[in-house]
């Protein structure tokens, strides 16, 4: 009794479908469907637009997934991802820290970074020098050589990934 | 510098679910990847400078689970040139904070661009932007984890003025050999145009969730059998109904008639408020109490959601418990 009691009121929060104007009509068929679609498809309503041609950017620009193009920092039951490219500097012994352990929380990275302040250090860059157009300071590179941490190169407290400083005239020479 | 907000995602923080936003630096190669570190609702200025190239914003929630999954939530492209565009989607069901409906019944896409140029220096990106619709069968699933990346572009148009253009489609075109039981994706999306030093990116989407029409059988009784004191049990078989419908079978006497209200069998009934459809299986064996009349007796399962009340099967059988009794009366006085 208590399930039906429990059924009708479900169905009375549910569904306030019937009204007085409801008219109960036979579901519809497959065939039915399949006319009703051939003949959308021969009046398509994107067809009122121009007309366009061109490859599926889904296809020829993807999104790349977050986790494929990521780095996982895993430690201590705590995980997060920072973009791939943002590790600089990772040493031998801490290596085994830089992928997902099962039954690891993730978390943002900013939670992360404060819990692991041990082992873990950044490298604040400018924008510039993220996108290559300046170089690392001599400094920044001597931190990455020399430091016993992970080093993951941040802007604005955001890990970010750098890409290589090119000369004027690197930058110039096509790739081969 | 732009607003960057994540107002969208705080319901997804605290249930095992963590967001990233990633903004996409584009103009080198490879692109510079930066994690923008935003507050669970709030919002903070991009400082990086909007050039031809432009960024990409990715609004991620990454699941914790053995082996983590990642969502996209939402994107945005931003860049000098490139123009706005917006797409939303109307449906009958209201009810669901993603657009869905369901197999046989219409929608609307309604696109809305901005910001278009026309002249002839002005750069091919800001002439126009295509608006693509794909379409991605689930198969038998739900859709959990498919790869949308799959989805096939199913058709693709131009748009080079600005203004509202609205779409009104009258069924979906999920791919599916049986239009009942498609189940599936559209996603309809406008994109700006490749032009040297930008790339074709993604100016908005929205997903539309199309779920199968439901469907039932009755078995047990057959069409026309007869039924005297023994109760034969009845099994109803319900096949995709709707995230939220009532749906229930009930018993009158008489052949059958839509709007007939008869008396519903309490142990067949069902109200689902859920995000996927639902199958079950009823066995009623004890209904003959309803059964209150010699003559035809219709039995017949209804839905009810959005869309309308609906029938999804029926059959009548016949009734019969009068007892003929076949005697001969003599009395003992005339035989005297």
């Amino acid at each position: 009794m208590i399930s039906h009691f429990l059924a009708t009121i479900l169905a009375l929060s549910v569904c306030q479908f019937a009204t007085a104007e409801s008219k109960m009509r036979d579901v519809t068929t497959h065939e039915a469907l399949s006319q009703q679609l051939r003949a959308q498809q021969q009046a398509d309503p994107i067809l009122t637009l121009k007309p366009a041609e061109g490859d599926d950017p889904t296809k020829t620009n993807p999104t790349p997934d977050l986790i494929a193009s990521s780095q996982f920092l895993c430690y201590n039951g705590m995980a997060t991802l920072v973009p791939m490219g943002a590790v600089l500097c990772a040493p031998e012994k801490l290596k085994s820290r830089m992928r997902f352990t099962q039954g690891a929380r993730i978390v943002t990275w900013a939670e992360f970074y404060s819990m692991n302040r041990a082992w873990l250090s950044t490298v604040a860059v400018s924008l510039d020098q993220a996108t290559g157009k300046l170089p690392l300071s001599d400094e920044m590179i001597k931190k990455v050589k020399n430091d016993t941490h992970i080093i993951v190169s941040t802007c604005q407290n955001g890990p970010i990934s750098i890409v290589p400083f090119k000369t004027a005239a690197e930058a110039q020479t096509p790739p081969r | 510098m732009i607003p960057i907000t994540t107002a969208s995602a705080d319901s997804s923080q605290s249930e095992g679910y963590t967001n990233f936003i990633r903004q996409v630096i584009m103009g080198t190669t490879p692109p510079v990847f930066w994690d923008v570190t935003v507050p669970e609702s709030g919002e903070r200025l991009s400082l990086v400078p909007i050039d031809i190239a432009g960024s990409r914003y990715e609004l991620w929630t990454v699941k914790t689970a053995a082996v983590p999954i990642s969502y996209l939530l939402d994107t945005a492209y931003v860049s000098a040139y490139a123009p706005e565009g917006t797409v939303t989607i109307q449906t009958e069901d209201t009810d669901s904070p993603t657009p869905r409906t369901r197999a046989d019944r219409p929608f609307t896409v309604t696109t809305t661009v901005k910001g278009l140029l026309s002249g002839g220096n002005v750069p091919t990106t800001s002439k126009s932007v295509n608006f693509l619709r794909h379409v991605q069968s689930y198969g038998e699933t739900d859709g959990t984890n498919i790869d949308r990346n799959q989805a096939t572009l199913h058709s693709q148009a131009s748009i080079d003025r600005n203004g509202t253009n609205k779409l009104d489609y009258g069924v979906t075109a999920i791919p599916g050999s049986n239009r009942l039981t498609v189940r599936g994706e559209e996603r309809f999306s406008i994109y700006s145009i490749k032009e040297n030093g930008s790339s074709d990116e993604r100016l908005d989407s929205e997903t539309l969730l199309v779920w199968p029409v439901a469907t039932a059988s009755i078995s047990g009784i057959q069409e026309g059998d007869t039924v005297r004191f023994d109760e034969v049990p009845l099994t109803f078989t319900l096949n995709n109904l709707y995230p939220k419908s009532f749906t229930y079978a009930q018993l009158y006497p008489g052949t059958p008639k839509l709007d007939t209200m008869g008396q519903i069998l309490p142990a067949a009934q069902l109200a689902i408020d859920q995000n996927t459809p639902e199958s079950r299986q009823w066995q009623v064996g004890s209904y003959s109490q309803f059964l209150n009349e010699d003559g035809p007796w219709t039995v017949e399962v209804v839905t009810e959601t959005v869309f309308g009340i609906e029938r999804l099967a029926y059959l009548t059988f016949n009734v019969n418990r009068s007892i003929k009794v076949n005697s001969m009366i003599s009395t003992m006085e005339n035989e005297k």
